[in-house]
């Protein structure tokens, strides 16, 4: 629950950032029903401190009114790069992409601290559907969301929503 | 594995423990094993009039809606997606899953898995022990054995002759593929070897065939009048469109002789208007969530709840652990089982006649540990599958994969021709789902572009578009002759939970079958030239199922086939079964399944193991007079 | 708000009458599919809800299937349903149509008023009143007047110049599946009556008020109960017997019914609460767009071009992925989500 207006702030930060690591607008992200979960899981996994560090790395990135470019450089420099904020940052884009958590590598944990909500697994059978890799290749979950008989017959979809 | 122990303690716990023991009630037919066969000689039975009961080791999860979508629950939350992963493992009727497929090391068996394996290869295959068996997860894929499929020894001089033709078996054919609810158009069907008497005059299938997919509709346009030279054999390359059990929009013209009216698809058990077509989940294998896709749930509904004069019981959770022979005459005097959870109390069930339909492995372990059918020495061996040999390609433009069935068209052009007396007969799937199988794509793609490729945003999301929509693969099914060192055999150091003996397991392939591999590469090799393919095909030593033939290397896969270990012949020194799957050392016997087959041809063997359970049930039925 | 045009006659006395009450028909059996689907896709996929999705969804596809029916008869008897045009779509919160304005019907989640609603849009006929000059009192009654209508202009007109559609136009179970039950090809007065027989029977009930079962088990279908009681089920959180009676409570195995566990989506949610160019508005009108050319799709395939059908099937499917969606997005309007507004937008706006 998002009780504190501070922590409405991280959560919309949250987004933003699965937004640009993802290449999806943040309305598909809230459209899974999955955001919350997936900050309260990567909270959980990375804890306060380095949620608060992510949130004020980001805030550094969006706050300004960057080109595109620039502001893909950034994140790649500040974010993706980063020893800290790097493997979380990837587990992240994996986790909106497959609805799976892939753990952090040991030496982060060696160094960051580990926590036994980092475990490798598909979180639920609803992150399992909600996976964006399907939308990204313009198909459908295996076993579900099924587009209807004979749908396969069409040529392939080149929309990418 | 930890979330499916959940699941099945959930299941348990829900179970009242307390069976009735059965009184010495006479049963006419005792069988065992509620899979497809069982369900079908059960059906027969109960249209004839007979009592019936179906002892069955595993869970009936799937006969109630919402058991089955339990089944879905556990699929979607399992990150690999084998075909067993939605049904759970079960302690008391463990079943061989393909995650404990490895490597064999010399001299030391394989136990990771329910199967004991000593090799040199693993046995790749795995059944289903649930109510609905292994069409729980199976393809649905139908077609008929070719008229030489039957008669490989005076035709090519390898394997058997089976003591049946092709045209013996045909009527039977046509009936499993009504029972089944088979999409097709005979119109749009070519076999190498068979003429317009293959399916005889005026033939029809219930349902028209399942749309050809777009991949299908390239590959169609770009192979016409390819050739493929083996050796000095032109093999003219044909895609064609693949007979499933799937529902499809059924045949207007197609009188069902049960109801005398247009035959109508049949639905979801449970569930009367659900999977009257495929809807295109993309997940045959291993579930398909609205039960387009045949699976032997619906014809155990209609033996246990349908019209007839007989009466059919199904008991779960009862494992048979072997058979009752009278010494004087080998007749079958009981089934001795146990039920679970509870006491594991010996209990008989009796019959007039008995029918093993457990699958060929169960099948053959069953007989074994009841020191039965020993005049052949055939029992047991000449075990078979189709091993399974994937190469994968990037098409020049994007061809729609992960959507619609497994496969929707074949190239059955190696499926018979003068080749055989040289290497394997082979069939060809033209993969819909990518590189679902060889690679794990597309969560593999995800992966190794975030991890790897280090690509986020906007262009992960746009070359995950541009790879993955160009991915197609071809799985060939590789005809396996008979040998009878391929065998299953049992050894007490070598027991289950409950104490029933575990298969133990000798495998391997021939010349034939590795030169099948590597013309079946070379044709891969031809056609992603012709379609302007990238091929990506790799094959690593590491891999379970790796070989190496005239200094090359391949893996294969099993295909889920699993046949031979009982095979039927003309005379009881060399076969288990005659013609009819009647078991020539116990006159009230009957093993029905794949397990009788001779040989497995190009075929997936589930049709043919139906057309011979009806065939086989006439036989029981004559026997029960 | 838009307002629901009935006929001039209260009785058929022509074909021009008579298309006009089979458009109607069609409109009316339309009018419930998206508050209906609404309060379906608004339960979450949790498993907590399981049986009360499955009653809802089960009554959606027999909608879909009347309107269907009703599109068949009109197709058989020489008219052309339209099923594209701005007015076809009612603007909720709206009256339901030949019911006296007793109540009005929204777009809005599962909830037990909701289900109150759809009860009283599928109440049995138990009104004698006579049908008023530009009214009638019940559903019911406006099918007694077509069925009535058309036994008299087969008599009048003689039934070659009242059944002169096409056969091949019609909606057969070739391509029309999974759900509402088979559907019935048109091509005479008996198949007519039939037709209209099994929209009545499966909303209302067999023998209206005397039995709880539709009479779908004539037509091949399982044993089920009308769409009246099949809602009264959710609200009791109970399945009915066999040989329960309709006044009382329903007495089979009981179901668990979890209110709570919905999508909280705003009550008749209009595309016009948000900006344009604003990234819901746009959501919204792309799913208002997507259903705008599903009603375009069902329009061509029902005059006359019935494999089209299985294209708007799969537009049906993406629609519903849209709309859940939909109702997972936060408004930004209090504590509730988007939620899909149903309303006509051409491709081209």
């Amino acid at each position: 629950m998002l009780v504190e207006k501070m922590d409405k702030k991280k959560f919309d930060n949250f987004l933003l950032l699965s937004s640009k690591l993802t290449g999806f607008p943040k309305l598909d992200l809230l459209g899974t029903g999955l955001a919350l979960d997936y900050y309260d899981l990567v909270k959980s996994i990375i804890g306060d401190t380095i949620l608060d560090q992510l949130y004020n790395a980001g805030i550094e990135i969006f706050s300004k009114d960057h080109e595109v470019t620039l502001e893909e450089e950034y994140i790649r420099d500040k974010i993706l790069s980063d020893s800290k904020f790097g493997p979380v940052a990837r587990s992240m884009i994996k986790l909106w992409y497959l609805g799976q958590w892939d753990p952090l590598p040991a030496g982060w944990r060696a160094e960051f601290g580990s926590h036994t909500e980092d475990t490798g697994r598909i979180i639920s059978s609803e992150s399992y559907q909600e996976g964006l890799v399907w939308v990204a290749i313009a198909a459908h979950p295996m076993g579900a969301k099924q587009p209807g008989f004979g749908s396969w017959t069409q040529p392939p979809q080149k929309d990418l929503r | 594995m930890e979330v499916g122990l959940n699941l099945l303690r959930r299941i348990l716990d829900k179970r009242n423990p307390n069976l009735k023991a059965l009184k010495t009630k006479v049963y006419d037919v005792v069988i065992v094993g509620a899979g497809i066969s069982g369900a079908l000689v059960a059906a027969q039975l109960k249209r004839k009039g007979k009592s019936v009961l179906i002892l069955e080791a595993g869970l009936d999860e799937g006969l109630k809606p919402s058991s089955y979508q339990d089944y879905l629950e556990h699929f979607y939350t399992q990150e690999v997606k084998v075909p067993n992963s939605p049904y759970p493992n079960n302690p008391n009727a463990p079943q061989s899953n393909v995650l404990d497929i490895q490597k064999i090391e010399p001299g030391t068996p394989d136990v990771s898995g329910y199967y004991v394996q000593y090799g040199p290869l693993p046995f790749s295959s795995t059944n289903t022990r649930a109510v609905g068996g292994t069409t729980l997860h199976w393809l649905g894929i139908c077609l008929r054995m070719l008229p030489n499929d039957f008669r490989m020894r005076s035709k090519y001089g390898y394997g058997v002759d089976w003591p049946l033709k092709y045209k013996d078996l045909k009527s039977y054919y046509e009936q499993a593929e009504l029972e089944i609810g088979v999409s097709a158009d005979v119109e749009d069907l070519r076999y190498p070897g068979t003429n317009s008497s293959f399916f005889g005059k005026g033939y029809r299938f219930p349902m028209h065939k399942i749309p050809p997919s777009y991949l299908d509709q390239v590959l169609t346009r770009r192979l016409k009048g390819m050739i493929y030279y083996d050796q000095q054999d032109e093999v003219k390359i044909d895609v064609v469109s693949i007979p499933q059990g799937r529902n499809s929009i059924p045949n207007k013209h197609y009188i069902d002789p049960r109801t005398n009216k247009p035959y109508q698809p049949v639905s979801a058990v449970g569930h009367p208007h659900m999977g009257e077509r495929c809807e295109g989940n993309s997940s045959c294998i291993p579930i398909c969530p609205v039960q387009a896709k045949y699976n032997a749930l619906k014809t155990l509904d209609k033996a246990v709840n349908g019209k007839g004069k007989g009466r059919v019981e199904v008991r779960t959770q009862c494992v048979v652990s072997r058979l009752e022979i009278d010494s004087d005459n080998g007749k079958i005097k009981g089934v001795i089982y146990q039920h679970y959870p509870g006491s594991n109390k010996e209990r008989t069930a009796v019959g007039k006649c008995y029918v093993l339909a457990a699958s060929a492995i169960e099948n053959a372990k069953l007989m074994l540990a009841s020191g039965a059918a020993k005049t052949s020495g055939q029992l047991g061996c000449n075990l078979m599958d189709h091993p399974y040999l994937l190469t994968w390609a990037l098409m020049p433009d994007p061809v729609g994969p992960f959507r619609g069935p497994f496969s929707t068209s074949g190239i059955p052009s190696f499926r018979d021709g003068p080749f055989r007396k040289r290497h394997s007969a082979f069939r060809t799937d033209i993969g819909n789902w990518g590189w679902n199988f060889p690679t794990g794509a597309p969560f593999s793609d995800v992966q190794l572009m975030v991890d790897q490729h280090n690509l986020f945003g906007k262009e992960l999301r746009n070359q995950l578009y541009n790879s993955v929509q160009k991915q197609f693969r071809f799985g060939f099914l590789i005809e396996q002759i008979p040998q009878t060192s391929n065998r299953v055999t049992i050894d007490p150091n070598h027991v289950d939970a409950m104490g029933n003996y575990r298969p133990v397991i000798y495998y391997n392939l021939s010349e034939y079958e590795l030169a099948g591999f590597a013309t079946a590469k070379s044709f891969s090799d031809q056609v992603f030239q012709r379609l302007g393919a990238a091929q990506f095909t790799s094959y690593a030593p590491s891999d379970p199922g790796f070989v190496q033939y005239e200094g090359m290397g391949y893996s294969f896969h099993g295909s889920g086939h699993i046949v031979g270990t009982h095979r039927m012949g003309n005379h009881a020194h060399d076969s288990v079964v005659s013609k009819t799957q009647k078991c020539w050392d116990h006159q009230n016997l009957y093993l029905v399944g794949c397990g009788s087959m001779p040989t497995i041809g190009t075929s997936n063997p589930t049709l043919t193991m139906a057309a011979l359970a009806l065939q086989a049930s006439e036989s029981i039925t004559n026997d029960l007079r | 708000m838009k307002k629901v045009e009935s006929p001039k006659d209260p009785q058929i006395t022509t074909l021009e009458s008579l298309y006009k009450h089979l458009q109607l028909a069609i409109e009316v059996e339309h009018f419930t599919i998206p508050p209906y689907l609404c309060a379906l896709y608004s339960i979450k996929d949790d498993g907590r809800n399981r049986v009360a999705a499955e009653l809802i969804q089960s009554v959606v596809m027999e909608e879909m299937l009347h309107m269907t029916l009703a599109s068949n008869i009109l197709l058989a008897v020489g008219g052309r349903p339209d099923l594209h045009h701005s007015n076809f779509i009612p603007t909720y919160p709206e009256h339901m149509p030949h019911s006296d304005k007793k109540f009005t019907v929204s777009l809005e989640k599962f909830s037990k008023s909701a289900i109150k609603t759809f009860m009283k849009i599928e109440k049995p006929e138990t009104s004698k009143a006579k049908p008023e000059a530009h009214n009638y009192h019940t559903i019911a009654q406006f099918y007694d007047a077509v069925l009535e209508g058309l036994e008299y202009l087969c008599r009048t007109l003689g039934p070659d110049k009242v059944f002169t559609g096409k056969k091949h136009h019609q909606i057969t179970n070739k391509y029309y599946y999974g759900g509402g039950g088979r559907v019935i090809p048109v091509i005479d007065l008996k198949s007519a009556m039939h037709a209209v027989e099994e929209i009545k029977e499966q909303g209302e009930g067999h023998i209206a008020g005397k039995s709880i079962y539709d009479g779908d088990h004539k037509y091949g279908q399982p044993r089920e109960v009308a769409h009246y009681y099949r809602f009264n089920e959710i609200l009791e959180g109970q399945s009915y017997a066999p040989g329960d009676k309709p006044k009382k409570k329903p007495s089979g195995e009981t179901f668990k019914v979890h209110w709570n566990s919905v999508y909280r989506m705003r009550k008749n949610p209009k595309a016009g609460d948000y900006d344009p160019g604003s990234p819901i508005r746009e959501k919204m009108d792309e799913f208002n767009r997507s259903y705008t050319k599903l009603l375009a799709l069902l329009d061509h395939s029902f005059s006359g071009h019935p494999s089209v059908l299985l294209q708007a099937v799969q537009l049906m499917y993406s629609l519903k992925y849209k709309a859940v969606a939909l109702m997972k997005i936060p408004s930004g309007k209090g504590n509730t989500t988007v939620g899909p507004s149903f309303e006509f937008l051409p491709e081209s706006t």
